[in-house]
């Protein structure tokens, strides 16, 4: 696992970016939908439980695949995601 | 439209998206680029980009832009052209055109070139584009536009049967209701028509499915029939689409 290069990260797309579930909603505060950049590969969304992998560089905001991690809990996500 | 049916018609299709000429030197880019003249300190969103034409477009010009799409193949080829391109300030994260992953807000453009036809929920879209732009932001689009009616139907189904991932192509009365729905005020309208040589727009399909698109050309009637203007010549039969520019503004704050 340590072994997995992730291409970085920009802090502005992590500023910017939000889950697409969660920031429509108005459960979770004024900014709803904050991820946190997990092994460098996988935002994952408190408020909403999703989890989204970054393949290749370039973060997967799909709603349908954010539900498919949601029940992974967080070190048993695979490094790197695998292929669609 | 189906999602998936989107996504497999683009990733078949990636690669021949580069070299289109309509989606890459389409008049409509440059017209855009001057009607909404961007500003050097604009946070851009390109939603559905494809290969990226429309962001590379506007990518000198502004701070930053962010591109979407929902086809892993469009997004790669993105990447590594942005980067043979030297644009470092070109992002990009598959999204939902009808779900982005954006906060409230952060937009000062939002733009959508040739690609509002494919989307299954465009008043959804329109919602999202207005919830991300800023007080005062602009969502641009650009798409093709039917005539209203029975002839718009015509000219739709038309276009499925050429491409089983067109969705439906709004009349320009439909754009100016989507717009004033999502609370965005429409400031420009332009149309540009578009002149298209049956046998190039045709290839992808077998000699049967070509005869069937044809015969939708030749016996066309009515208002389609003005619309298409179909014509028939020693090297080709033409016909001509239409292609709208629309620009609206978020209210400010």
């Amino acid at each position: 696992m340590s072994d997995y290069q992730a291409p970085p990260i920009s802090p502005d797309l992590l500023e910017i970016l939000r889950c697409p579930l969660a920031v429509r909603s108005d459960q979770y505060g004024d900014d709803p939908g904050r991820l946190e950049l997990v092994h460098n590969c996988w935002l994952v969304c408190a408020d909403s439980g999703m989890k989204y992998p970054i393949r290749d560089g370039i973060p997967v905001m799909l709603i349908d695949e954010g539900e498919k991690w949601k029940d992974t809990p967080v070190d048993q996500l695979p490094v790197p995601p695998p292929a669609a | 439209m189906d999602k998936q049916l989107v996504q497999a018609q683009f990733g078949t299709h990636a690669a021949d998206y580069i070299h289109s000429k309509p989606h890459a030197k389409g008049k409509s880019l440059g017209r855009l680029v001057e009607l909404v003249a961007p500003q050097a300190d604009w946070q851009v969103l390109d939603v559905a980009t494809g290969a990226g034409h429309t962001a590379f477009a506007f990518a000198p010009l502004v701070g930053q832009v962010w591109a979407t799409d929902m086809t892993a193949e469009m997004l790669a080829i993105v990447q590594q052209q942005a980067a043979e391109r030297g644009l470092a300030n070109v992002t990009a994260e598959y999204a939902e055109a009808e779900a982005l992953p954006y906060g409230d807000g952060r937009f000062h453009l939002v733009i959508c070139r040739i690609a509002a036809h494919h989307f299954a929920d465009i008043p959804r879209f329109m919602a999202e584009a207005a919830r991300v732009l800023r007080p005062g932001g602009v969502l641009a689009v650009v798409d093709n536009v039917v005539p209203a009616g029975p002839a718009g139907d015509y000219v739709n189904a038309f276009e499925k049967l050429r491409d089983v991932s067109h969705g439906r192509c709004l009349s320009l009365a439909e754009w100016e209701q989507a717009y004033t729905a999502a609370g965005l005020a429409l400031t420009q309208v332009e149309t540009i028509d578009k002149q298209m040589e049956f046998t190039p727009w045709a290839a992808r399909h077998d000699a049967t499915m070509q005869r069937y698109l044809r015969a939708m050309l030749t016996e066309v009637q009515g208002a389609a029939a003005e619309f298409l203007r179909p014509s028939v010549t020693d090297n080709d039969t033409t016909f001509y689409l239409q292609e709208a520019i629309l620009v609206g503004r978020k209210e400010e704050g």
